[in-house]
């Protein structure tokens, strides 16, 4: 028999969500294997799986075409199947999933019949129904409106109904013309998928397997099938006809150009042209000296690549933007591969002096890896959506929308997904996620269960397992990216289909950020930052002293400033950015920063992917010049150089495989790719052998070539690229130099910019008053809205601002601030006569916020709970002499933090010292004249429990007390045999050896835990609780 | 005015004790999920660090090994009015204040006992037997008692002085105050009763509403109750939600037998019987099934009814765990009644199950069914759909044989094939290519050839 080609016109991908049962790369993987000519994804209204399909079969360079559609049903009794010939037939395509997606909510649509009735390109292939009244209604509808372009799809799925659709589907092409062509409506790519699916069903229709009955599918067949069965199943005609349709099929997703907005150029102007006038121009504000020979030089061939990568519009869009940023006075900082090139000094994207930091743009936008430059932008978080509603205004909502991201299930909501599809209870499921330690290495989930009361023999369990494990990854909806806006010159929706977001008035596109990648279209990531409102907030209270602004490039400019450094490496650095964690103050003392590389180096260490790569302990070596630094090679050298030989950035793990291993410059961004998503699909292990083999190869010993592996598999996900952390060191170096030169501005800011990082206004506020720094309370007379910087005797303080009370209302605070009187509030009863609420009223008068009228908040309290008083009749009463009760210091704690969240006078700590005798006990600032590995006795309220998943089974807790924090680490041992004041002390006792590193840095190994809480009880502590 | 009142501070648990008690000892709380609380635990999880109040996640943490039943206010509140019913022996005004509380108004009964201690010991020992956990107070008003047995009395105190000493000790969390009316008032320090009581009531009425005066008020015992005194059911119709789904009819059987047992209190109570009962099986998504059994003679002892309900019981298949079981006495007449018409009314029902069990003796109970629909690909799975389905498939055959024949005659196949693949989840997962053929008689056959036997079989017949 002669060579019988097949395409397959009607597949759904698991993006058509909680339907298709396989992704797109494995139904072209195994569409190709199987000898078909084509394969249609056409998912329910969607082409989100489009890419995925189209790069998969690019990477294995597969003998297969991939034909772009998608299946949509009208009124529930019309179904068919839009494919693309050409590229207007795609426009036209993503056009109607727009309009139809555009009258629904999220997740839905709805088609109009007018949408087909417009199509003109796109070729329809009908699925008949099996009623044939509805057949013969669309039959003519067809046949009068798309005779030209228009298939009959039979399928045969061997269910009992084959017989009954041939002969309608016969009869309907004898009625009215129209071809017959095969098609599978493939939902697996095999058959072994089959029980996904049919959990894939139960979940959508909120069912369990057993319950579905004779709506599930009935067998396989739905998976792609080898051609010689198609051959038995299906007459010869209507197999060749799905190759004629294959052969008129000739788009391609590499035809799609992206264009950028044309308006950003002025006339007169080419793209080119206009970005060298604004880099000329940066120059000049950015380099008022001049600007050396190698600067020129590196300004020069960096406009030479971006005008051979075509890239002017990017720069240019991201300039329009930040030009924006800045007339708004808004705060704003690039980072990205390309964010810190010189270029992008001189259009202020970015504050990175390139004179200070040797970081070559080249490295960034590599022409030969051809892949996009990436700028992401942050501003002040509470400015962003200033700078979307600008990006909407300008470029209008039909060229604007934001990228996707598709959630996938994650094992959370994969166990209980598929637990309740397959009947377990919605109790036990809980209970178990409850109890399962996802970081218990030494014992994995599925291990766990039996402890959990699941018998992992049982089949149900097995069951369970094999599918959790299935299903994890698989798409489950699609989301909005974080910022990344894609802007268009055209209409956006002929270039892919927006639909809508559960966001009112943003549309999202449907594919995500790897998906543009791939096709290298662009995206400008518009992101928020809490640090630089904090950052603009202090520059504010700065500017408004000094007749030099002070803003983040006049900082930079400054250089290096030893003191700062000193700070830092003191690990003093509660709330600045970054290096303010736990984990990251921990270091500090012992990676000791010395200058603004350090900082790139040290923000980019605490993390998962040189950790786990095992990269700390031998940069510290070598750094405190413990260990030599040596190189295998020369070309090692010129990449790790920077980093005394191990690899710590994302970059350079690459840059390794090419220079090391041979990587072409696809191959490596190929690597790359699969780095980033190596936790989704483990793809990372296919470079294994090519790594391995390219470094010996090329001489290098084995060992190190396994271990330069090992490292790139650390990175895996968690990689942080250096581009980054040049950007985020500023910004980290900027708030360490406000916190040592202007530290009240710097917590002043802070504040007021909260909530954002790591520290509660209770933790920032004892910093504070650590460092010496008043703090004034909330007063109604003194305070402002939000908090102030003010002068007690020549002094600089803090006066803590209205913000502070916890619900009080806007409106309260701006009225009593703008009727204060010049000379204050004299009595209560003024201020009842603003006609705050009793709500705004009491909530003043617990945060003590009449002190100066009153001294006695309860008392105070009471009188604003008197509802009379607010009528005129009774306003002149006097008040009741009835009210007998005065709050204790304790009292008073608890009223501190029950309103404003903090106490600046009392600590619980000190108001026990004062009840009890507390001798036992040593003090936080007492712990650095204890012994090295001697027993300590210690006390505190416990503040922070984290367990971080880079340190197996250990959970570092902080306890405060009236002088500090102090550090605790408790093994997982102490805490399963210790578990109740583990878990549940708010005061903690901990009985312990002290630690001291040779950097100094302290820690109490936690021994015997005694959970002391009910010493105060009454005092509710806020503990962060394991993040 | 002196009341009694009776707060069952674990009545999940002790309701579900009969159950509980045969499984191995565990820790075992009862949660309320919509405010993510335990509200109940018993020894074992007390143990373990659990307490009341806390929500599931640090309960599970602490405990690796905990059994966790949801609470359920239908639960409590039948069981109470158990407890109402048994107490309604003794004493005649009782007050039900769902879903865990009952108050016992004591001063008119005490005459009848010779004395308080007589009476309050002869509610207990009561209680004793119905092996319910309480705290208990006695009141001027059920207010008053009600603060002291949330505080833990435990008392019996009929002296007013020593009550209202009690009372004043009690912290407002005690109280029927909403929260937040307890946190408004402990944000002015003020944090017991005395405090409160202690302010003139006008400066209250200032700042609060007159509900809350009105709750003082009763709380002096200043105002006359309006209560509504419970009276026992007319009509016997109780249900039980056991703790967990029941899947195996013989399980059934220990609830039935408490329900049997309640059914006789209620009719000894009354001097009645009963010939007729429906049982009803309640189900989490299928609709409640009813059982109608009778006896040829009125009955009222839980022992005689038994045998009748575990016959009728063996019968039954359970498509779905039963999540709830429901009695219902039908008519009930006086013991010494002479009902010589009782088979009246039930005739047609006793012909026909007299048909019914006269073909089953002769022809076996296999062979004697009713249609069904099967609402599964698998033909021999019996999973009788739960509304009649949007469609049949046409090739489903009219008589389905659970266990195939071999196909002994010639045959020739005129339809199929039809592949069924599925049945993974319970492991009967069955993957055959059926077919309809005719034989030479003119028989239409549903069959499929077995793998790896290669034999023909019989699944079904084509009326």
């Amino acid at each position: 028999m002669v060579n019988m080609l097949y395409s397959e016109l009607f597949c759904q991908s698991n993006f058509s969500f909680l339907c298709g049962a396989s992704d797109p790369e494995e139904l072209v993987n195994t569409a190709a294997f199987l000898n078909y000519q084509a394969l249609a994804i056409t998912d329910e209204c969607s082409v989100a799986g489009v890419v995925r399909a189209h790069a998969e079969i690019k990477r294995n360079r597969l003998p297969l075409k991939l034909i772009i559609g998608a299946s949509f049903t009208l009124a529930e009794e019309f179904s068919f199947l839009l494919l693309c010939p050409y590229k207007q037939a795609y426009s036209e395509l993503c056009r109607i999933i727009t309009n139809a997606r555009s009258r629904s909510p999220k997740g839905e649509y709805h088609l109009a019949e007018w949408d087909i009735k417009s199509v003109k390109h796109c070729l329809i292939i009908w699925l008949p129904s099996l009623n044939r009244d509805v057949n013969l209604h669309w039959g003519k509808w067809l046949q009068r409106y798309h005779s030209q372009r228009c298939w009959i799809g039979v399928q045969r799925l061997l269910d009992g109904q084959d017989h009954h659709r041939f002969t309608i589907c016969s009869d309907l092409t004898e009625s009215f013309s129209i071809p017959l062509c095969a098609c599978t409506g493939v939902l697996m790519h095999h058959p072994k998928q089959l029980p996904l699916q049919h959990i894939l069903h139960a979940m959508r229709t909120g069912s369990t397997v057993d319950k579905i009955g004779i709506a599930a599918l009935s067998n396989a067949e739905r998976a792609l099938r080898p051609l010689n069965k198609l051959r038995k199943l299906y007459p010869a005609q209507w197999l060749y006809e799905t190759q004629k349709i294959s052969e008129l099929c000739q788009f391609s997703l590499e035809e799609l150009k992206y264009q950028y907005p044309k308006e950003l150029v002025p006339t007169g102007y080419t793209a080119t042209s206009y970005l060298r006038e604004c880099v000329e121009k940066g120059i000049k504000k950015r380099f008022p000296e001049g600007i050396t020979h190698e600067v020129r030089q590196v300004i020069e061939k960096e406009l030479l690549l971006i005008k051979e990568q075509a890239y002017e519009y990017f720069f240019l869009t991201i300039y329009d933007i930040v030009q924006f940023a800045q007339q708004q006075g808004i705060l704003y900082q690039g980072r990205g591969s390309a964010a810190n090139s010189v270029v992008c000094y001189c259009l202020e994207i970015t504050a990175v002096d390139p004179r200070q930091i040797n970081v070559l743009f080249e490295r960034f936008i590599s022409k030969e890896r051809d892949e996009p430059p990436d700028i992401d932008v942050d501003f002040e978080h509470e400015k962003r959506e200033q700078i979307i509603q600008y990006i909407y205004r300008k470029y209008g909502r039909q060229r604007t929308a934001l990228a996707a991201t598709v959630i996938t299930f994650r094992f959370r909501s994969a166990f209980r997904e598929v637990g309740k599809a397959l009947g377990f209870a919605e109790s036990q499921l809980g209970y178990v996620l409850k109890n399962i330690n996802r970081r218990d290495k030494a014992l994995p989930w599925q291990s766990q269960l039996s402890a959990c009361g699941m018998d992992p023999a049982q089949v149900k369990v097995k069951q369970l397992i094999a599918l959790v494990e299935q299903i994890i990854g698989l798409p489950r909806h699609l989301s909005q990216h974080v910022g990344g806006f894609v802007i268009s010159d055209g209409p956006l929706h002929e270039l892919v289909p927006t639909e809508n977001t559960a966001m009112p008035d943003r549309t999202v596109i449907q594919w995500d950020k790897d998906d543009l990648e791939s096709l290298a279209l662009l995206k400008v990531d518009i992101l928020a930052l809490g640090m630089l409102t904090a950052i603009q907030k202090s520059f504010h209270l700065l500017n408004k002293q000094f007749p030099q602004p002070v803003s983040i490039p006049f900082i930079t400019r400054l250089g290096d400033d030893r003191q700062v450094y000193d700070m830092v490496c003191k690990a003093d650095t509660v709330g600045v950015f970054q290096i303010e964690s736990r984990a990251q103050m921990t270091m500090l003392p012992r990676l000791k920063p010395r200058c603004y590389y350090d900082l790139v180096v040290q923000i980019a260490i605490v993390r998962p992917g040189p950790i786990q790569g095992e990269m700390v302990h031998p940069y510290l070596r070598r750094r405190h010049q413990l260990d030599p630094v040596v190189y295998p090679s020369k070309e090692v050298e010129s990449v790790l150089g920077r980093t005394m030989g191990v690899p710590i950035f994302q970059e350079q793990v690459i840059q390794l495989a090419m220079v090391a291993a041979g990587f072409s410059g696809g191959e490596a961004d190929q690597l790359r790719r699969a780095m980033a998503s190596w936790k989704k699909n483990g793809r990372l292990y296919e470079f294994q052998e090519k790594v391995v083999s390219g470094m010996t190869q090329r001489g290098y010993d084995k060992h190190y070539a396994n271990q330069i592996f090992e490292q790139i598999k650390g990175f895996g996900g968690y990689g942080f690229p250096e581009a980054h952390s040049a950007s985020f060191a500023v910004l980290a170096y900027v708030s360490c130099w406000l916190k040592h030169y202007f530290p009240v501005e710097f917590y002043v800011g802070l504040l007021n910019s909260w909530p954002m990082g790591f520290y509660t206004p209770s933790q920032l506020v004892r910093d504070a008053q650590q460092h010496n720094i008043k703090v004034l309370p909330v007063c109604i007379n003194a305070s402002s809205i939000e908090h102030e910087v003010v002068f007690v005797q020549s002094e600089k303080a803090i006066r803590l601002g209205f913000t502070l009370i916890k619900g009080l209302s806007d409106k309260a605070k701006d009225s009593i601030v703008s009727h204060r009187p010049c000379e204050g509030y004299q009595s209560l009863r003024q201020i009842q006569q603003l006609s705050l609420s009793r709500a705004d009223l009491t909530a003043l008068a617990s945060a003590n916020a009449f002190h100066q009228l009153a001294d006695n908040r309860y008392q105070t309290r009471w009188e604003m709970m008197n509802q009379e008083k607010n009528l005129p009749l009774f306003a002149n009463q006097d008040s009741q002499q009835s009210f007998a009760f005065t709050p204790s210091s304790l009292d008073n704690l608890i009223e501190d933090y029950a309103a404003t969240g903090l106490s600046i006078e009392h600590h619980p700590i000190a108001l026990l010292a004062n009840q009890r005798s507390l001798n036992k006990y040593c003090w936080s600032k007492d712990l650095s004249n204890k012994k090295n590995k001697s027993l300590v006795r210690i006390i505190g309220c416990v503040t922070g429990r984290q367990a971080p998943g880079t340190a197996s089974g250990v959970t570092f807790l902080t306890l405060e007390d009236h002088f500090g924090n102090i550090n605790v680490v408790v093994w997982q041992a102490t805490a399963r045999h210790q578990q109740q004041p583990y878990l549940k002390a708010s005061l903690l006792q901990v009985d312990g050896i002290l630690e001291r590193s040779p950097e100094g840095v302290i820690h109490v190994i936690a021994g015997k835990l005694t959970d002391r809480s009910d010493w105060l009880s009454a005092i509710n502590v806020p503990s962060r609780d394991f993040h | 005015m002196l009341w009694l009142f009776l707060d069952f501070h674990q009545l999940s648990l002790d309701a579900l004790a009969p159950i509980l008690d045969k499984e191995e000892p565990r820790p075992c709380v009862i949660y309320e999920a919509e405010v993510n609380q335990i509200v109940q635990c018993n020894s074992y999880a007390t143990e373990a660090g659990i307490e009341v109040g806390m929500g599931m996640a640090q309960a599970a943490s602490l405990c690796s090994d905990l059994s966790i039943i949801d609470y359920k206010v239908d639960r409590e509140t039948s069981h109470l009015k158990i407890l109402a019913n048994s107490l309604y022996q003794l004493i005649g005004d009782i007050v039900l204040i769902p879903p865990a509380s009952l108050a016992l108004r004591l001063d008119p009964s005490i005459r009848f006992y010779d004395g308080l201690r007589p009476l309050c010991q002869t509610i207990m020992n009561e209680l004793n037997q119905q092996k319910v956990n309480f705290h208990f107070a006695t009141g001027w008003s059920i207010e008053s008692a009600k603060v002291l047995a949330k505080a833990k009395m435990d008392r019996i105190l009929s002296d007013q002085a020593a009550i209202h000493n009690a009372l004043l000790q009690c912290h407002l969390n005690q109280t029927d105050l909403t929260t937040q009316q307890v946190d408004s008032l402990a944000r002015v320090g003020i944090h017991t009763l005395q405090s409160l009581l202690s302010l003139p009531t006008t400066e209250i009425g200032k700042r609060f509403d007159n509900k809350l005066i009105s709750y003082l008020t009763a709380l002096r015992g200043e105002v006359f109750p309006t209560c509504v005194y419970f009276h026992p059911e007319e009509k016997f119709a109780e249900t039980i939600e056991p703790a967990y789904e029941i899947s195996q009819t013989q399980h059934l059987l220990p609830w039935v037998n408490r329900l049997l047992n309640q059914l006789a209190v209620f009719l000894r109570l009354r001097n009645q019987v009963t010939a007729s009962l429906t049982l009803t099986l309640f189900f989490r998504e299928k609709e409640k099934e009813s059982l109608q059994i009778g006896s040829a003679y009125p009955l009222s002892l839980a022992a005689n009814w038994l045998p009748l309900f575990e016959l009728h019981i063996e019968k039954l298949t359970l498509t779905e765990p039963v999540t709830a079981l429901g009695l219902t006495a039908n008519q009930t007449e006086q013991m010494n009644g002479h009902n010589s018409d009782f088979f009246y009314h039930r005739f047609h029902y006793f012909a026909k199950m007299q048909l019914l069990g006269k073909l089953q003796a002769k022809l076996g109970s296999d062979n004697v069914c009713t249609p069904t629909f099967n609402n599964d690909h698998r033909l021999e799975e019996a999973s009788p759909a739960a509304n009649f389905p949007a469609f049949i498939p046409h090739w489903h055959p009219l008589f389905i044989a659970t266990t195939p024949l071999p196909l002994s005659e010639s045959s020739q196949i005129q339809f199929g094939p039809v592949r069924i693949q599925t049945g993974w989840w319970d492991d009967q997962d069955v993957k055959r290519d059926y077919f309809i053929a005719q034989t030479s008689k003119g028989e239409l056959l549903l069959v499929y050839k077995s793998s790896p036997e290669q034999q023909w079989f019989i699944q079904g017949w084509y009326g």
